[in-house]
């Protein structure tokens, strides 16, 4: 590749897993500063994909590439500075508060025998904050309910301090308006913070709602790719999903809406 | 959390006291710290030692659980429940079946412990160390090196088996100086190792794949922390024997006791000095009149205990 800026891109990557192919043959390049959402039936792929991206994976063949070097030559420690993953579903230790969990986030900046120090102490203030989870920090994660306990998590990758950020399905489990929050939470830590956001998400009119991109997958390949405008359509869905729909105006902020027929 | 430690350093100093002053020859403390006279030898060739191993082996094997248990994020991974006691006490009893005695115990229970340890991660890996495999292929080892370890005694002499029939009930009965020695040097060798790699175990309570996005060395520590765990069980199984359900029993202790859910190291070695102290002074007394080993103690209580921990948790669950 020529451009070796900063930027995190998969380079004709091949990924198995149990013997099985999942992604074929697949280049993508995350845009920095936007927010890219990945969408796509179950079992395209997405997740596998960013799991790779994140060093989650191996790749049997091509490779990802971070700031213009193979990630799997990073250090573990480098990588986790620059880029996080909240993983799908995550195991929640029992009795952890949400401030002990944010400061989990925190561990690629410590070492064994280094002091906890003030630089740690204001990421995970301004994590909380950012979530509007200050007030609940010291409450234990098992008392939280959905929607709390999932910008808990949020926190955790927040104080990890990484300008790239990969959400594998942040909205699972949770009730609409939850999913609108947290959606609109990741939309503010990306206009405020200019954080590179990339998540999975199964509701193509949230996406819609939330992306500067869409990357639409079926079959481990990218199908379609674009701004919301271009790639919502009715074509598009029929290509991803095999879904008869009407694509409408939202009324409210005008991008496109997906009626299934 | 301190409020604890100090709590159970107390009581473990009170029966370290009680332990060392009552028994058949009463303790004369002036005349036995006077180093002349019966009283001195009692204290400084019997009890001293004996009563040092008992603590330092507890802390080993509390030690050794707690590290398996953090790291596997299951309470039922203890050394002595998935194969790893179980292949110390084969290697230990190879050495007394094959040289005639209890010279080479030492040696055997670390390489029996080493070599299950080595055999059960290598199959247990899938592109990475799966806690829950490495369970399972434990549990299955352990079963089988208990079969071995039948086997050798049925296929040694009489005055062998005699030995090694008292060994695998596990005992700190005449143990002495040596063993503290061995038991005291594996915990200094241990300590800065478990200091460096505790950075680690407190985090893997996130789950793996967590634990690697921020950039731990997940594989490289379990391997460790497994190498440092075998070695500390393996140093009280070969002064002791196996003394079975320390390592299970002192750390849910420690947690419990210190209200907390990480691997509370240090509050978990403290407990396990505290159950075999225990242990050991009521195996000195017996039960009407029969003199029994600390091992028969600790797995009398093992059994309520872990029927206890199930029914504990299953109610704090529908809470």
């Amino acid at each position: 590749m020529t451009d070796t800026a900063a930027g995190l891109s998969a380079e004709n990557i091949r990924v198995q897993l149990a013997g099985r192919t999942i992604l074929p043959e697949l280049d993508f390049q995350l845009a920095m500063g936007e927010v890219t959402v990945i969408v796509g039936p179950n079992a395209c792929g997405k997740s596998t994909l960013l799991r790779s991206l994140a060093r989650l994976l191996p790749v049997s063949s091509g490779r990802i590439v971070l700031d213009g070097e193979d990630i799997h030559r990073q250090s573990a420690r480098k990588l986790a500075r620059r880029l996080g993953l909240l993983p799908q579903s995550s195991i929640a230790p029992a009795g952890l508060s949400v401030r002990g969990l944010a400061a989990r986030g925190r561990t690629p900046h410590q070492a064994p025998f280094r002091p906890w120090t003030k630089a740690d102490d204001e990421a995970v203030d301004e994590a909380l904050d950012a979530t509007g989870m200050m007030h609940l920090a010291d409450r234990p994660l098992d008392e939280l309910s959905g929607g709390q306990r999932q910008r808990a998590w949020l926190s955790l990758a927040l104080a990890q301090e990484t300008d790239l950020l990969l959400l594998d399905e942040p909205t699972t489990y949770l009730d609409l308006p939850h999913q609108i929050e947290i959606l609109d939470l990741v939309r503010k830590l990306n206009r405020d913070s200019g954080r590179t956001v990339a998540m999975v998400l199964h509701d193509i009119n949230l996406a819609a709602r939330v992306a500067d991109r869409i990357v639409g997958m079926r079959d481990g390949c990218i199908r379609v790719d674009g701004p919301p405008a271009k790639v919502v359509t009715a074509e598009c869905m029929k290509t991803l999903f095999d879904l008869d729909c009407v694509v409408v105006e939202d009324p409210l902020r005008g991008g496109p809406l997906v009626v299934p027929a | 959390m301190s409020l604890a430690v100090s709590g159970t350093a107390f009581v473990l100093l009170a029966v370290a006291g009680l332990s060392v002053t009552i028994g058949t020859w009463p303790l004369d403390w002036s005349s036995a710290l006077s180093f002349t006279g019966m009283d001195a030898t009692v204290l400084w060739d019997f009890r001293a030692p004996r009563i040092l191993a008992a603590l330092l082996g507890g802390a080993c094997l509390g030690l050794s659980g707690s590290i398996f248990q953090t790291m596997l994020r299951n309470p039922l991974a203890s050394p002595d429940i998935i194969g790893f006691t179980a292949g110390s006490s084969a290697g230990a009893l190879l050495t007394i079946v094959l040289s005639g005695g209890t010279a080479y115990v030492v040696v055997g229970a670390l390489g029996g412990g080493l070599m299950t340890g080595a055999l059960v991660m290598s199959l247990a890996w899938r592109g990475g160390l799966d806690p829950f495999r490495l369970v399972l292929i434990g549990l299955a080892f352990g079963i089988s090196l208990m079969a071995l370890t039948n086997f050798l005694l049925g296929i040694s002499s009489a005055p062998q088996a005699a030995d090694a029939a008292r060994w695998l009930a596990g005992s700190f009965s005449a143990r002495g100086w040596d063993a503290v020695l061995t038991l005291g040097l594996t915990l200094l060798c241990a300590a800065p190792l478990l200091a460096f790699l505790r950075f680690t175990l407190d985090r893997l309570d996130l789950g793996d794949d967590l634990a690697r996005l921020l950039g731990l060395p997940v594989d490289a520590a379990r391997v460790g922390l497994a190498l440092v765990a075998i070695a500390l069980a393996a140093a009280a199984v070969s002064v002791a024997g196996p003394i079975a359900f320390v390592a299970f029993m002192a750390p849910p202790t420690a947690r419990a006791l210190a209200g907390s859910h990480g691997a509370c190291l240090v509050l978990s070695a403290l407990a396990g000095s505290a159950i075999t102290l225990a242990a050991d002074f009521a195996a000195r007394f017996g039960i009407a009149g029969y003199h029994l080993p600390a091992g028969v103690f600790t797995a009398l209580i093992g059994g309520p205990f872990l029927l206890g921990l199930v029914i504990l948790q299953t109610r704090r669950n529908r809470l």
